[in-house]
């Protein structure tokens, strides 16, 4: 009984999303995992949610459209925690080239992390 | 034949205004004066004691704003820069004034969302969940430039409504609103969905609408 009603809520999804609506963007499944990343915010629902993310850049790239408004940057805030600055970066760029109206807050973030960059340098070379 | 024109028409007139109530006018003209195209989506904000988590409805906000062509700004990311400056409430955020959040993340608008009731009521046979959310969307200037309030009051039927996908959706939030585990998101969607999309105050499309990307 719990199977079938599985099926049913399936097909009626699945009838609902390719019927009369169709999204503007390809989201993936970016809401449900930012959500259970909220809840539990523990490093395997991160990675989770960063996995998500990386499968959607796949499959929109591979399409040759760009992926939903903020979803670079969601990204790259995660590599910016890591402390992986300088990929980072590179999608902050990618969000500020694919949607223009990021352009003012990905330069403020962009200019924040090559000043760490820069000062993280000679702190290092110090120590060697 | 007259009386078959009348009624004609009385039947068309019948169909056009539907089972829906006529929208009551809404004077956009603040929102067509500032015409956004990127919405800063801030913190929820949470006013009752009943929704310990105003953290879970912001993972709800991105998509239908998104799909309404809106330049989103990306919620986590946001909330991520907030805390470093040290703003971990939405009342912090919300002090610091649309002007300066717009001119800090370069938004051309600001939108608050607040939940001002959420109150379930448990019974054995039916629960009822009543939700007030109100949001609030202001200019880089600090005018307020559209405004909805939701309430919903929801009481799940026992029946089938004779509509499968109305009864499945009916299941979610009958499944989300259990006290072992809420899900909020479910009423969450069908909040913003009525504020953004389909309500009378529903925002009209953003520059992406038309313009595929």
């Amino acid at each position: 009984m719990k199977h079938l009603y599985r099926i049913v809520l399936v097909a009626v999804a699945a009838s609902f999303f390719s019927g009369c609506v169709t999204t503007k963007h390809d989201w993936g499944n970016y809401e449900t995992e930012l959500y259970t990343y909220y809840k539990s915010p523990t490093p395997e629902e991160q990675q989770e949610l960063v996995n998500e993310l990386a499968e959607t850049f796949a499959r929109t790239e591979k399409q040759g459209i760009v992926p939903p408004p903020g979803l670079y940057a969601e990204y790259g805030t995660f590599l910016f925690q890591e402390g992986d600055f300088p990929n980072a970066i590179v999608f902050y760029q990618k969000e500020k080239n694919a949607w223009p109206e990021s352009a003012k807050f990905m330069d403020s973030l962009i200019s924040t992390l090559q000043q760490r960059i820069d000062n993280q340098e000679p702190t290092k070379a110090d120590n060697e | 034949m007259n009386n078959f024109h009348a009624l004609l028409l009385s039947f068309l007139m019948l169909l056009a205004t539907g089972c829906a109530t006529p929208p009551q006018p809404y004077d956009w003209s603040a929102f067509n004066a500032a015409n956004p195209r990127s919405i800063l989506v801030l913190p929820v904000l949470n006013n009752t004691v009943d929704v310990d988590a105003p953290l879970y409805a912001l993972s709800t906000l991105a998509i239908p704003l998104g799909e309404k062509g809106y330049y989103v700004f990306p919620v986590n990311t946001v909330k991520v820069v907030l805390e470093q400056e040290g703003l971990y409430e939405g009342e912090a955020v919300k002090a610091l004034g649309s002007q300066s959040l717009a001119n800090l993340f370069g938004a051309d608008s600001v939108l608050y969302v607040e939940i001002d009731q959420w109150d379930a009521q448990y019974a054995i046979l039916a629960t009822t969940v009543t939700v007030d959310i109100n949001y609030m969307l202001d200019d880089s200037d600090g005018n307020r430039i559209w405004e909805e309030d939701v309430i919903m009051n929801y009481t799940p039927q026992q029946n089938s409504s004779g509509n499968p996908l109305a009864d499945l959706i009916a299941a979610a939030i009958v499944a989300g609103i259990t006290r072992a585990s809420p899900n909020y998101i479910p009423l969450m969607q069908q909040a913003n969905n009525t504020a953004f999309v389909t309500g009378n105050r529903a925002l009209p499309n953003g520059p992406y609408a038309s313009e595929s990307k």
